[in-house]
């Protein structure tokens, strides 16, 4: 108890210095920036975008915003445990006896909450943009998640936070194993990308890659985060335990194994001055 | 009996090849104003770092106020420790306030108000609310001082703290250190410059390639290594030292900065003057001499490897 609310009150002060930042806000100026001209863009030429209900809206919203999440996370994460190992703050906050996985924790507890909301706000905008979009256009004909309640929105949010966690954790077992933001965020960005761009199109020319999919993180994400998940994902599955079951065990065992890691070197690890960058 | 608010048994920190604390045992009772002594690389810092629990012992024990540290965690002995490492690092785009805001917060102790009778204390209650990263690294201290107040704690870990401060400022600090002396609290003050260490501290320990070469009370370290010795001043320094040399009785006379240090009991200074009147030589000024500390530290750090 003593310790949830130690972890409670730096999450408190992590925000206390996060919100003087500018990461966070030039962060979410570029998510909006680039969710509108995604769904503009996908308006414009006919995207499967629906707008033809609030509650479909927002679920847009959010799916257009979930597009963008790994980024935010792995940078955000960085920026706020890497910008300690740079200006030699480690020092003067564990001298004041914050304890060391109670700060780390925090950090991460800041950056989900801060990605949260960005999740937050990015939807509404994109569905506010929905509206509008709806107003001015004369054929909305486009079908996009069919019917879809305030119950699905909420589990759609809950899971679209939930598959930020992996990519909080990658960035900061990199960050704390490199010291480093610059270099952290560059391998946490690095994984995502290669993975995305480089091993998926690669192992989806051969037969037995279904098995190796089954184990990425983005694939697993996607399965985890869609409203239609049996039907839209086609990863292997351990035993046929269902698409969704096995991107949360996935995305859960990447978060464990990460943070577990991260958390052992921050422990383990003698603190330095400040490095820089 | 004292009660020791520091005690460390063979503590040792090992990077690599190189051995930067060297099996240290050392104690430091509450209420002292401790210096800590030693050429650059000789293991202060790393040993404070490793009272904070921020760098990892590789062999020795300590405690902090007679505590041993439980499971490697200091946490709560350390919110009654307030110590500045090297030079104050802090959060650059957050004002000096901001800056003490945020360490008074996490450690959940301390009212607002304190920040700005702190800052008013240490200088700063015109640049408070100006970012860390326009002060200048006297200002920076400064800060860096006031952080380490925080919470009024028992113990003061001061690392290098007049580091790039102008002549005023040292003396303002060494006026501080020696009033929260006066308040029975403990400081640990590390420098190099052995002046300042000599003026507050009630005590040192010197410390060379991580080894602990003395330890002990400023004055009583002085004494014991000390000869008796004087310095004089006189209408002929140059034929002065040839009669002052020739005499048995003095233990060696060198010259120093237009004066002359001879090695001879106080209480024989008549005889000094009648040897040097008989040869038309005068004396102007002299008093007896002590040993500096900084003579010391040069004596006893002189060879060891």
């Amino acid at each position: 108890m003593a310790m949830a609310m130690q972890v409670a009150l730096l999450t408190r002060w992590e925000w206390f210095k996060l919100r003087r930042r500018w990461v966070p806000w030039v962060l979410l100026g570029i998510a909006v920036v680039i969710s509108q001209l995604i769904f503009w863009l996908g308006v414009t030429f006919g995207d499967d975008l629906s707008y033809q209900s609030p509650t479909e809206n927002i679920a847009n919203g959010l799916g257009v915003a979930s597009f963008m999440g790994p980024f935010i996370a792995v940078i955000l994460a960085s920026a706020v445990v890497g910008g300690e190992y740079g200006w030699g703050t480690l020092r003067p906050v564990l001298s004041r006896g914050a304890g060391r996985w109670p700060l780390l924790l925090s950090k991460v507890s800041v950056t989900l909450l801060c990605t949260a909301a960005g999740l937050l706000i990015l939807a509404v905008i994109v569905a506010v943009s929905g509206f509008i979009a709806e107003a001015i256009l004369t054929d909305p004909d486009l079908a996009g998640y069919g019917s879809v309640t305030w119950l699905d929105l909420l589990a759609l949010y809950g899971r679209s936070v939930y598959a930020f966690l992996p990519y909080i954790a990658l960035a900061l077992f990199a960050v704390v194993l490199t010291g480093s933001n610059g270099i952290g965020s560059a391998i946490a960005l690095g994984f995502y990308f290669i993975e995305l761009a480089v091993l998926s199109p690669i192992l989806s020319i051969f037969s037995w890659s279904d098995h190796v999919f089954a184990f990425m993180l983005s694939p697993n994400v996607n399965a985890w985060i869609s409203l239609d998940p049996i039907e839209e994902s086609n990863i292997a599955t351990f035993g046929g335990i269902g698409d969704e079951a096995h991107g949360f065990i996935i995305l859960t065992v990447y978060v464990v194994v990460l943070a577990a890691a991260a958390m052992a070197l921050f422990m383990r690890r003698d603190i330095a001055g400040a490095k820089g960058g | 009996m004292e009660e020791l608010v520091i005690q460390t048994d063979g503590l040792t920190k090992r990077y690599g090849r190189v051995l930067a604390v060297d099996g240290l045992s050392l104690s430091v009772a509450r209420g002292r104003i401790f210096g800590l002594l030693g050429p650059n690389g000789s293991g202060k810092t790393t040993m404070m770092s490793m009272l904070l629990g921020l760098v990892r012992p590789t062999a020795g024990s300590f405690s902090l106020f007679g505590t041993p540290p439980e499971h490697g965690g200091l946490d709560r002995e350390l919110h009654r420790i307030g110590a500045l490492i090297e030079t104050p690092t802090f959060y650059p785009y957050m004002s000096g306030r901001n800056n003490l805001a945020y360490f008074q917060g996490i450690s959940g102790r301390g009212n607002p108000d304190e920040l700005d009778s702190l800052l008013e204390q240490v200088g700063l209650a015109s640049r408070g609310d100006d970012k860390f990263q326009t002060y200048s690294l006297g200002m920076k201290q400064r800060l860096g001082l006031a952080y380490t107040l925080l919470g009024d704690p028992e113990l003061l870990l001061l690392d290098e703290p007049t580091n790039g401060m102008d002549p005023a400022g040292m003396a303002e600090v060494r006026e501080l250190v020696r009033s929260l002396g006066d308040e029975n609290r403990t400081v640990i003050l590390s420098s190099h410059l052995l002046n300042e260490v000599e003026q507050v501290c009630d005590s040192v320990a010197i410390l060379s390639h991580g080894r602990l070469i003395a330890q002990g009370d400023v004055a009583e370290l002085l004494q014991e290594r000390g000869r008796p010795q004087v310095r004089l001043r006189t209408t002929n320094n140059a034929k002065a030292l040839d009669i002052l040399n020739a005499l048995s009785w003095v233990d060696g006379v060198n010259p120093d900065n237009g004066y002359l240090i001879a090695g001879v009991e106080s209480d024989r200074s008549w005889e000094i003057t009648a040897a040097l009147s008989r040869n038309e030589v005068y004396v102007a000024e002299m008093i007896p001499a002590q040993m500096s500390l900084e003579q010391y530290f040069l004596d006893v750090t002189e060879g060891v490897a």
